[in-house]
């Protein structure tokens, strides 16, 4: 396959990379050796327990941190080996990212935090683009509250909707239902869903909740730094006992 | 430009978290204004003329000169203008009439006494001062008009405590108590025939004020002319000293104060931008580039500065009135010296402190550059771990040179160098302290920590919580450090100063009584004192300033240094200089006697040849035969009494020594003098020095002040952002009580550090200064003195922790958990 083709149809991949924290005796390996290929379009979820790697291989994929070894792709730009500067700018640009909590600027307006990526990187912004961000996130609040007044569940809403205004080539999320109770967070879940699928959107989430992971297409699991399995179209239960067995391979 | 939209947006929606740096910037604008105004008004400002109001033009001698350092030296005495020059002046065209001026201080004796007045001669009249109310001017010697009838009568008039006879002839309305004579016998009280003090300029109508002084100034060769303001300064002579008074002031006090909020600024906003590093990490994260960040901070930075700045111009005028209220009282400013409040320094403390507030915030803004979203975003807001390697080996390089500074520079080179190296030993040291803050802190809870306060579960939480916030914790106990050293080595510079001078006048004073006079003392009655029965000996003094130009690193330097002149007989039996080398035998002639920190200062010797510039300018070369040890109790300068006694305003003696006494019937001769014993002269002569010394000390008190504003401030800054942290301790199943407790255990950490560090930062300096002044190491500290120092260090570490965290102790636990940065 050419790079070319490789861009076109992963949205981000991994080839071989490994990330090591620490030095010497103290050297903790959290990724060792994960090659995965995001398809464009797919909503794929990370599953596995704590200190498999999982939050540290969604802040690589990001270009948030830098792998040890190994090359990450973002379509056909490669992520390693680039200054932080242009790091920012690809962020900004082609990534979209919604953490667990503290996802948005307490001073700002929620329309404003919706569009801080563009203003930023001085784009001008389609006023019919947001209107339909705003929509399709099911966002009923008004666009000029601020964020210390909206509920969990409406905060993890305007998140997405500003990872998504960017048009990104994928949309990273890092436990985005964490800190929601059961029935906002399946409302949250179906909701990005939802817009994954009317956009052709390409996700990565983590998560360690089976029913979050049961939105995904398919399921990756993570164990001590690798991949040690995959799960496609199963349901939340099947997924759980996957998990339970993850060291029984 | 959206940058600035949500730097603007961020400011107005969370106001809170700029206060503490709003505060720093407006304390700080505050001072700088108030420099800026003592500044102007030393350069610009002055009274109006009284006397020679009616003069367009006053002349008089050149009353200053420039020297190498491109300063203009003040003379400390009147230089006299030669008589002649006025038949000069007079010819220029556009001069009306001329008026010599000269006054005298002069008493009347009465029954009740000496009432002092003054003498003039009658062409001053001219001026407008006082109209004759009866009688006739005076024409021959003898003859007077004084103030008060009746006319024919006989008075005796003394200048110096010598009386001499008139008649009255004439009586004139004037506003102060005074005499006129003829304007020959007015020169002869004077002491010198052929000299007045100025020629006042009557013009003729028409003519311009400044055009009259240029064409004055080309055709008399020498002379210095004055319009407008300035003329007061001819009339009074303390107006120019007041100028360079406020000049020096405004010049030391100012650069000192600049680099402390320099550095109060940087430490503030350093902790503001730390407290919000959630958000930084957040905005990096997702669309910020460094570069982003350095924009969002300068212009937050610049946009609240601009507004501090502006509203603390008010009260710094506010403080230059009221500085200008103790200057007065002090004696360091004639009365009616007005303050000149312009733009100018409005617009430069503005300006300036905008600039550094920027500054320090951009310093501020590498490390939120730096962050890593990654750390960041974690929940828990952990420190970096260290220090950087550079701001360390800094902190340590310029540590060791700040110590090496205070104590090795004063034994190396002597004199007015060493003290300034003493000097700026602190300064090296206060910015050392600024770099290594964090670890200093972190050293003090370990040490603490052994002796005993780790114990229980709040000492273990105080120990804890220091280790690892102790950047923060740094950046709060920085300047109590600061504080601390500075008011220790300002207070206890005064206090060794003043001890050691009160400690020479009073071992070096033999003498059993010591005579003064209001205006001074006539030589005529020292020989009087000389022949009166039971005195064996009778040293004149007479007290003036003399320039010298030295060398200091390389750079001529010409300042005023005290000098005495007196007669060399018996000179031993009523003062002991604590002569080291030479002798005083020879002190006659061009010989000069020069105390050993003076002699460092201008590097001569034993032998060797000193030149300098006598009280009113007069060129003066000097063979050293003695270097003597009290110089801060008697003057730098030693010179025989016939060298000097001539070049003073007066010319007249300021006081006798006399060993022995001269018996009751010599006194009621000279109802004038009084006698003081020794006590009583030395307590008065360091009264004089102590008003110089509070002087200074108040302008240290308001440095000190902002210091304590600023230690308020940051601490506020840091326990305020602990809300989340005391709930949580609350749910884990801390008491309020044991929170209160663990912050004052904390307390105890800052406070201890404060006080233990700042005073072993003041030890070289003050060491340093003790060598150089008085030879030995040890400085005068009183222990009050310094006890109130560890109090107010105490008071301001503890409250400013304490109540700000019963504040944050208020909110319910648990909706504070969610509460966001």
């Amino acid at each position: 396959m050419t790079a070319v083709a490789n861009g076109l149809e992963y949205a981000v991949r991994m080839e071989s990379v490994a990330k090591t924290y620490g030095k010497g005796d103290a050297a903790v390996s959290a990724l060792k050796d994960v090659t995965l290929g995001l398809r464009r379009g797919s909503f794929t979820a990370i599953m596995g327990p704590s200190g498999s790697g999982k939050s540290t291989f969604l802040h690589c994929a990001a270009g948030l941190d830098r792998p040890t070894s190994g090359r990450i792709m973002l379509g056909d730009t490669e992520l390693t080996g680039r200054r932080e500067s242009e790091l920012t700018a690809l962020r900004r640009e082609r990534i979209g990212f919604v953490f667990q909590s503290y996802n948005l600027l307490d001073a700002l307006t929620v329309e404003q935090n919706i569009v801080l990526p563009l203003r930023l990187g001085n784009q001008r912004f389609d006023p019919v683009f947001l209107a339909e961000v705003v929509r399709s996130v099911e966002l009923d609040v008004p666009l000029d509250r601020r964020p210390s007044k909206l509920s969990g569940g409406q905060q993890q809403r305007v998140a997405i909707a500003r990872a998504l205004v960017t048009r990104p080539e994928v949309v990273f999320l890092d436990e985005p239902t964490g800190a929601l109770d059961t029935r906002t967070a399946r409302q949250v879940l179906a909701t990005l869903r939802q817009t994954v699928d009317r956009w052709g959107q390409t996700a990565l989430m983590v998560t360690h909740d089976p029913v979050a992971a049961s939105y995904a297409d398919t399921v990756v699991f993570l164990a001590d730094g690798r991949i040690v399995g995959e799960l496609t179209g199963a349901n939340p239960e099947r997924i759980a006992q996957r998990m339970t067995h993850l060291g029984e391979w | 430009m959206s940058v600035f939209a949500l730097a603007w947006q961020t400011i107005r929606a969370r106001r809170s978290a700029f206060a503490a740096a709003f505060v720093a910037v407006f304390a700080g604008s505050a001072l700088i204004t108030a420099s800026g105004v003592l500044l102007e008004s030393g350069l610009r400002s002055g009274i109006p003329p009284q006397r020679y109001a009616a003069a367009a033009v006053v002349v008089t001698a050149q009353q200053s000169i420039s020297t190498d350092d491109d300063v203009e030296q003040r003379f400390a005495e009147r230089v006299p203008l030669p008589v002649a020059r006025a038949a000069d002046i007079a010819r220029v065209p556009g001069v009306a009439a001329v008026v010599p001026d000269v006054s005298v201080p002069a008493g009347l004796r009465g029954a009740a006494g000496s009432v002092p007045l003054v003498a003039r001669g009658w062409s001053s009249t001219r001026l407008g001062a006082g109209t004759l109310t009866g009688g006739r001017a005076p024409e021959r010697p003898d003859e007077v008009v004084l103030d008060a009838g009746p006319v024919g009568a006989a008075v005796d008039v003394t200048v110096g405590g010598v009386a001499s006879s008139y008649r009255v002839v004439g009586t004139i309305a004037a506003g102060q108590p005074s005499a006129y004579f003829t304007d020959e016998r007015a020169r002869v009280l004077a002491g010198r025939p052929d000299v007045v003090d100025a020629v006042a300029v009557l013009a003729e109508p028409g003519t311009g004020d400044a055009d009259l002084a240029r064409r004055i100034g080309a055709a008399v060769p020498g002379v210095a002319t004055a319009t407008g303001d300035d003329r007061a300064a001819a009339e009074f002579l303390d107006v120019g000293a007041a100028r360079s008074f406020l000049t020096v002031v405004a010049a030391s006090f100012g650069g000192t104060m600049l680099m402390i909020v320099l550095l109060v600024v940087a430490s503030t906003l350093g902790l503001a931008v730390q407290q919000r590093r959630r958000e930084f990490a957040l905005l990096r994260a997702i669309a910020a580039g460094p570069g982003h960040l350095y924009r969002l901070i300068g212009i937050e930075t610049a946009l609240v500065s601009s507004v501090a700045a502006v509203l603390g111009a008010g009260p710094g005028v506010a403080l230059s009135l009221w500085l200008h209220g103790v200057f007065v009282r002090y004696g360091s400013i004639p009365n009616g010296f007005g303050f000149v409040i312009g733009p100018l320094p409005i617009a430069a403390a503005v300006v300036g402190s905008v600039l550094s507030a920027v500054a320090a915030g951009l310093i501020a803004a590498r490390r939120a550059a730096r962050i890593s979203p990654v750390d960041a975003l974690g929940e828990a807001a952990v420190e970096p771990p260290g220090l950087g390697r550079g701001r360390v080996l800094a902190g340590w390089a310029l540590a060791i040179a700040g110590t090496a500074a205070g104590i090795a520079l004063p034994l190396v080179i002597s004199g007015t160098a060493g003290t300034a190296g003493a000097a700026s030993s602190a300064l090296l040291l206060v910015v050392a302290i600024a770099l290594l803050g964090p670890r200093l802190l972190t050293a003090t809870a370990a040490v603490l920590g052994k002796l005993g306060l780790g114990h229980g579960s709040t000492g273990f939480l105080a120990g804890a919580s220091t280790r690892a916030r102790s950047r923060r914790l740094g950046a709060a106990t920085t300047p109590l450090i600061m504080g601390v050293t500075l008011a220790a080595v300002q207070i206890f510079t005064a206090t060794t100063t003043a001890a050691a001078a009160r400690h020479q006048t009073e071992t070096g004073l033999l003498a059993d009584q010591v005579l003064v006079a209001d205006g001074g003392i006539a030589p005529a009655v020292a020989d009087a004192v000389r022949r009166a029965p039971g005195v064996t000996a009778v040293i004149s003094v007479v007290r003036t300033q003399v320039l010298v130009t030295s060398k200091t690193f390389g750079e001529p330097m010409t300042e005023a240094y005290s000098a005495q002149g007196v007669t060399p007989d018996g000179l031993g039996r009523v003062v002991d200089l604590d002569v080291r080398r030479g002798s005083l035998d020879g002190l006659t002639g061009d010989a000069v006697a020069v105390s050993e920190n003076a002699a460092g200062t201008f590097g001569v010797g034993l032998g060797e040849t000193l030149a300098m510039r006598l009280g009113d300018g007069t060129p003066h070369n000097a063979r050293v035969v003695a270097i003597y040890g009290n110089g801060l109790g008697f003057g730098d300068l030693t010179l025989p009494h016939d060298a000097v006694a001539g070049h003073t305003t007066s010319g007249l003696d300021d006081e006798i020594l006399v060993s022995g006494a001269p018996g009751a019937d010599f006194l009621r001769a000279y109802p004038e003098i009084h006698v003081t014993d020794r006590k009583s002269f030395a307590t008065a002569q360091n009264d004089a020095a102590g008003a110089q010394s509070a002087v200074t000390l108040l302008l240290n008190l308001v440095l000190l002040a902002f210091i304590a504003i600023a230690v308020v401030n940051i601490l506020v800054l840091a326990t305020a952002a602990r809300v989340r942290e005391f709930a949580l301790l609350r749910l884990v199943g801390a008491k309020p009580r044991q929170v209160r407790a663990m912050t004052r255990r904390e307390a105890v950490v800052i406070v201890v550090a404060a006080v233990v560090l700042g005073s072993l930062a003041a030890l070289p300096p003050l060491v340093g200064i003790s060598l150089s002044l008085t030879g030995a190491a040890l400085p005068t500290v009183p222990p009050l003195s310094y006890l109130g120092i560890v109090a107010a260090a105490a008071l301001l570490g503890w409250g400013a922790i304490a109540i700000p965290t019963r504040f944050a102790l208020r909110p319910a636990a648990v909706a504070a958990m969610r509460v966001g940065d």
